[in-house]
C-alpha cells in the first residue's frame, strides 16, 4: 500500500471524533427530586428551619442551589445552600424566620453526570 | 402526554457541549484501542515481518497514538470550557473563564477531567518513539486509567454514589469499546500494509480478542439497559427504550460479524483461498467501523435522554397482555392453556418432520390449521391498553396526594359519581351510560395509569358523545393523580369497614414526620422496620420511639398529635404533622376523620397497612401493651406479603 493511501486511515480517529455527537457512556441521565422536607403541598404548624431536598444522584453542591421565595416576593432563605456532608445526594439550605403563609421552593441540582434540572413546589406555614 | 409517540427530549443539553463530549470520548476510545493493539494484539505477531516493514508499521500506530492524545486534550480543553459556561449559566467569555477554577477544584467533573488530561500526557511521555514493547504497556495503563475515569463522569457513578455494579459495568463497556473500536483503525492498517502472513497473523488474534471484546460490550450494554429502562413497555414507550433497543441490535449484529470472521474468514486466511477471504475481511472490518459509529451516535442521543426508569413509557398499541382476564376464571384460564399446548404442537410439528421431505407440505398444513385453532383463544391474554395504560403515579401514594384528592372530589365528581362514589350522582340518570361504582373491588383490576387516561381524556359514549368527560383541561396532572389516590383510598376504607381487611393490600400513604433531633423521616425511610403510627394522644405519655424485635428487625413508633394537641416529642418519638395525615388514614380505615383519634396502625417492613386497632371510651386497645404489640409486629414479620400484585401503588425501594 502507497504511504498516502494507509495515511489516510490515520484520519480514522479523527473521522469518528468528528462523526460523533456525544458520550459513548450509558445514559446521561439528570437528577430527580426524590424527596422534600417540608414536603410538597404540607402545611406546617411550626415554621421549618430548613429545606432538605433529596435527589436520585450525587449533586455538584457547587452548582446547586435552592431558593425559598414567601408569597409576596420576598426571599426567606439565607443563600447558603450546600450539600450534606456525608450525603451526596442531598442539598439544603437555611431559612429565616418564616411567617405564616405559602412559600415557594425553586431548586436548581447539577447532577455528576453534569446535566442539569430544576423544578419547584409550594409549602405552608398555618397560623 | 401528549401524542401517542414517545418524545425525543433533547431540549435543554447543548448540542454543542454534546458533540465536543462526544469528540472527546471517541478520541479517548482510540487512545486505548491503539495501544491495545500493540501490547496484547499483536504483542510478538509482528516478528514475523522485516525488520524495516515493522519499524514502519510501528511508527504509523505510534503516529495514531498521537494524534489521538492530541486530539483528546484539545476535546477536553473544549468540553470544559463548554461545560464551565452550561454549569455557571454563563452568557459571556468572562463569566466562563472566572467560573474555571471553580470547576476544576469544586466539581468532581472537574477534577475527573484534570485526570484524564494527566492520563493523556502519562501516555503521550510513556510512548517515546513507540520503539519497545514497554512503551507501549505504559501508554496502555495510562490510557486504560483514563477510560476507566470517564465512566466517574457517567450515570451510574451517579445513582450509587460510588463504585456500584452499574458504573463497573459502564467502566467494563466503555473499556470493552475501547479495544474494539479503537483497534479497528490499526487492524485496517496492517491489512493493508502488512505482507499476507503476517496479516493474517494479525487478524487471527484481533479476531479472536474481538469475540470477547464484543461479548462483554454486549452484556454490560444488556445490563445497563435492563437498568436503566427496567422493562419492556419502557423499552417500547420511551425514547430511551428505542435507542438502547437499536444500540443492542448493533452490537448484536457486530457480534455476529466477529463471530464470522473468528470462525469462517481468519481461518481461510492461510489457505487456497486467501485472497478472497482476505478481501472478505477487509470489507466485514469496513462494515463494523459504520456499525461502531453508529453505536455511538445512539449512545450519543442516550446520554441527552432521561433514562428510562425515571420516564412515563407511552404505550403505542391498541392492546396490551395481561393475565387479568384469565385469573378471574378458570374456565378461560383453561382454554388459554388449551391454546398455547395446541400453538407449541403447531411449531414443534414442522420442526419434527423436517427431515422427512415427503411430510412437509402436510405438516405444514396440519400446522396452519392448528395455530388458526389455537389464535382465537389467545386473544384471551391480551386487553384494551391506552397510551397511558403503563404509566405510574408520582405521588407515590402520599397522604398529601390523598388530601388534595379529597378536597376535589366533591366539586369535581360527586356530581355524577355521587358523594360516596357508588355512582348515584343527581347528574347520574342524564348519562349515556351509568357512571361507575367507585366503591366496587373492580377498581383494582384498573392500573392507575387506565385511571389517569379515563380522567384525563374521558370516556366516549357507544353511540357518540362522552358517558364521561376528559378533566385534563381542567386540572393539573398533581390534581388528577390526587383523585385517583384518594378513590382508591376510600375503596380500600369502604372495603376495610365491610370485611375488615384490606385486600388487595393497601400500601400505608406515605407521611413525614419530624424528629427531636431535627432530622426528617418518612415512611420510605423506614422501610424495613415495621412502624407503629398512633393517632391523638398515645396511651403512655412516652412511647418507646424505637422498640428492638431481633433477627436486624425494629419497631419505629410515630406519633400523629390530635388536630389541637402540641407537636411537642414526647419521649423522643418523631412527629407527623401534617393534617393530612389524618384525612388519609381516617380514609383508608373507613373512618370519619374526626373519629381518627384513638386509632392506630401496623405498617409492614414492605409498606404494607397490616393491622389497626382503636381505642374507646379511655379502654386501653390491646397494643398498648408492650408485649402485645411486640407479639403483633413479629407475626406481621412472619408473614410478609407478595411484592408484586397486590394494590396499585408501585414500590419504590428507599435508598
Amino acid at each position: 500500500m502507497t504511504g498516502s493511501t494507509w495515511r489516510g486511515w490515520l484520519l480514522a480517529p479523527i473521522v469518528l471524533a468528528g462523526l460523533l455527537a456525544a458520550s459513548s457512556g450509558p445514559a446521561g441521565a439528570h437528577a430527580a427530586l426524590k424527596s422534600a422536607d417540608p414536603a410538597a403541598g404540607s402545611l406546617l404548624k411550626t415554621a421549618p428551619g430548613a429545606v432538605t431536598l433529596g435527589f436520585s444522584e450525587a449533586l455538584e453542591p457547587a452548582f446547586s442551589s435552592i431558593d425559598v421565595v414567601g408569597a409576596d416576593g420576598t426571599e426567606a432563605d439565607l443563600k447558603d445552600s450546600a450539600g450534606v456532608p456525608g450525603d451526596a445526594k442531598r442539598l439544603t439550605v437555611h431559612l429565616g424566620p418564616l411567617k405564616p403563609g405559602s412559600y415557594t421552593v425553586t431548586w436548581h441540582a447539577t447532577s455528576v453526570d453534569t446535566h442539569k434540572t430544576s423544578g419547584s413546589y409550594r409549602f405552608t406555614v398555618t397560623p | 402526554m401528549d401524542g401517542t409517540l414517545p418524545r425525543f427530549d433533547l431540549a435543554g443539553s447543548d448540542l454543542l457541549l454534546a458533540l465536543v463530549r462526544g469528540c472527546f470520548v471517541a478520541a479517548l476510545l482510540s487512545g486505548l484501542g491503539v495501544p491495545f493493539f500493540r501490547s496484547v494484539i499483536v504483542r510478538h505477531g509482528l516478528g514475523r515481518m522485516a525488520q524495516g516493514e515493522t519499524s514502519r508499521l510501528e511508527r504509523d500506530l505510534a503516529l495514531q497514538l498521537r494524534v489521538s492524545l492530541a486530539a483528546q486534550l484539545v476535546a477536553l480543553l473544549l468540553w470544559l470550557a463548554l461545560q464551565a459556561r452550561a454549569f455557571a449559566d454563563a452568557s459571556t467569555v468572562v463569566e466562563t473563564v472566572s467560573a474555571l477554577p471553580r470547576v476544576l477544584t469544586g466539581t468532581q467533573f472537574g477534577h475527573l477531567a484534570v485526570g484524564q488530561a494527566a492520563c493523556a500526557a502519562i501516555a503521550l511521555v510513556a510512548l517515546g518513539r513507540g520503539d519497545r514493547l514497554r512503551r507501549w504497556d505504559g501508554a496502555l495503563v495510562a490510557m486504560a486509567v483514563a477510560v476507566i475515569l470517564q465512566a466517574g463522569h457517567g450515570h451510574g457513578y451517579a445513582m450509587s454514589e460510588g463504585v456500584g455494579r452499574l458504573s463497573v459495568s459502564d467502566g467494563v463497556h466503555l473499556l470493552c469499546a475501547g479495544a474494539w473500536l479503537g483497534g479497528l483503525g490499526p487492524l485496517l492498517t496492517v491489512l493493508r500494509s502488512a505482507p499476507g502472513p503476517a496479516g493474517a497473523a494479525a487478524t487471527r488474534s484481533f479476531s479472536a480478542v474481538a469475540l470477547w471484546v464484543v461479548g462483554g460490550l454486549l452484556l454490560s450494554a444488556g445490563y445497563q439497559g435492563w437498568c436503566l429502562v427496567g422493562d419492556l413497555p419502557r423499552l417500547i414507550g420511551t425514547a430511551y427504550g428505542w435507542m438502547v433497543a437499536a444500540k443492542l441490535l448493533i452490537l448484536g449484529v457486530l457480534l455476529a460479524l466477529a463471530v464470522a470472521n473468528r470462525f469462517a474468514l481468519t481461518p481461510a486466511l492461510d489457505g487456497n483461498r486467501a485472497t478472497f477471504a482476505r478481501a472478505r475481511l477487509l470489507r466485514n472490518v469496513a462494515i463494523e467501523i459504520l456499525l461502531g459509529i453508529a453505536a455511538l451516535i445512539a449512545a450519543a442521543l442516550l446520554s441527552g435522554l432521561p433514562p428510562g426508569i425515571h420516564t412515563q413509557p407511552v404505550w403505542p398499541f391498541a392492546l396490551r397482555p395481561s393475565l387479568i382476564t384469565v385469573a378471574e376464571d378458570p374456565d378461560l384460564k383453561r382454554a388459554v392453556v388449551q391454546a398455547l399446548l395446541i400453538l407449541a404442537l403447531a411449531v414443534a410439528l414442522p420442526a419434527l418432520t423436517w427431515p422427512l421431505r415427503r411430510l412437509r407440505w402436510v405438516s405444514a398444513l396440519a400446522a396452519a390449521v392448528l395455530a388458526w385453532v389455537a389464535v382465537p383463544d389467545l386473544r384471551l391474554l391480551l386487553v384494551e391498553a391506552y397510551p397511558t395504560s403503563y404509566f405510574e403515579s408520582p405521588t407515590g401514594f402520599a397522604a398529601a396526594s390523598i388530601a388534595r384528592g379529597a378536597e376535589l372530589y366533591p366539586g369535581q365528581c360527586a356530581g355524577c359519581h355521587g358523594a360516596f362514589g357508588r355512582g348515584d350522582g343527581p347528574l347520574a340518570g342524564t348519562l349515556p351510560v351509568p357512571p361507575a361504582d367507585l366503591t366496587a373491588g373492580h377498581l383494582w383490576e384498573h392500573a392507575d395509569g387506565e385511571l389517569y387516561w379515563w380522567l384525563a381524556k374521558g370516556i366516549a359514549a357507544p353511540r357518540g358523545g362522552w358517558s364521561m368527560p376528559g378533566f385534563a383541561g381542567r386540572l393539573t396532572d398533581d390534581e388528577l393523580w390526587g383523585l385517583i389516590d384518594f378513590v382508591r383510598a376510600r375503596n380500600a376504607g369502604s372495603s376495610r369497614q365491610a370485611d375488615s381487611s384490606w385486600s388487595p393490600p393497601l400500601q400505608a400513604p406515605g407521611v413525614q414526620a419530624s424528629c427531636a433531633d431535627g432530622a426528617t423521616l418518612s415512611l420510605g425511610d423506614l422501610r424495613g422496620k415495621v412502624v407503629r403510627l398512633v393517632f391523638g394522644p398515645p396511651a403512655d405519655a412516652a412511647p418507646v420511639p424505637t422498640i428492638p424485635l431481633g433477627n436486624g428487625m425494629a419497631l419505629v413508633t410515630l406519633l400523629v398529635p390530635a388536630a389541637d394537641g402540641n407537636a411537642a416529642g414526647e419521649g423522643g418519638a418523631c412527629i407527623v404533622s401534617d393534617p393530612a395525615a389524618r384525612t388519609a388514614y381516617a380514609l383508608v380505615s373507613g373512618l370519619p376523620s374526626e373519629s381518627i383519634d384513638g386509632v392506630q396502625f401496623l405498617i409492614d417492613p414492605d409498606g404494607w397497612l397490616r393491622a389497626t386497632q382503636a381505642r374507646h371510651d379511655d379502654v386501653p386497645a390491646p397494643w398498648d401493651d408492650p408485649r402485645a404489640l411486640r407479639e403483633a409486629a413479629l407475626e406481621i414479620c412472619r408473614h410478609p406479603l407478595p411484592r408484586s400484585g397486590g394494590s396499585h401503588a408501585h414500590i419504590h425501594a428507599a435508598d
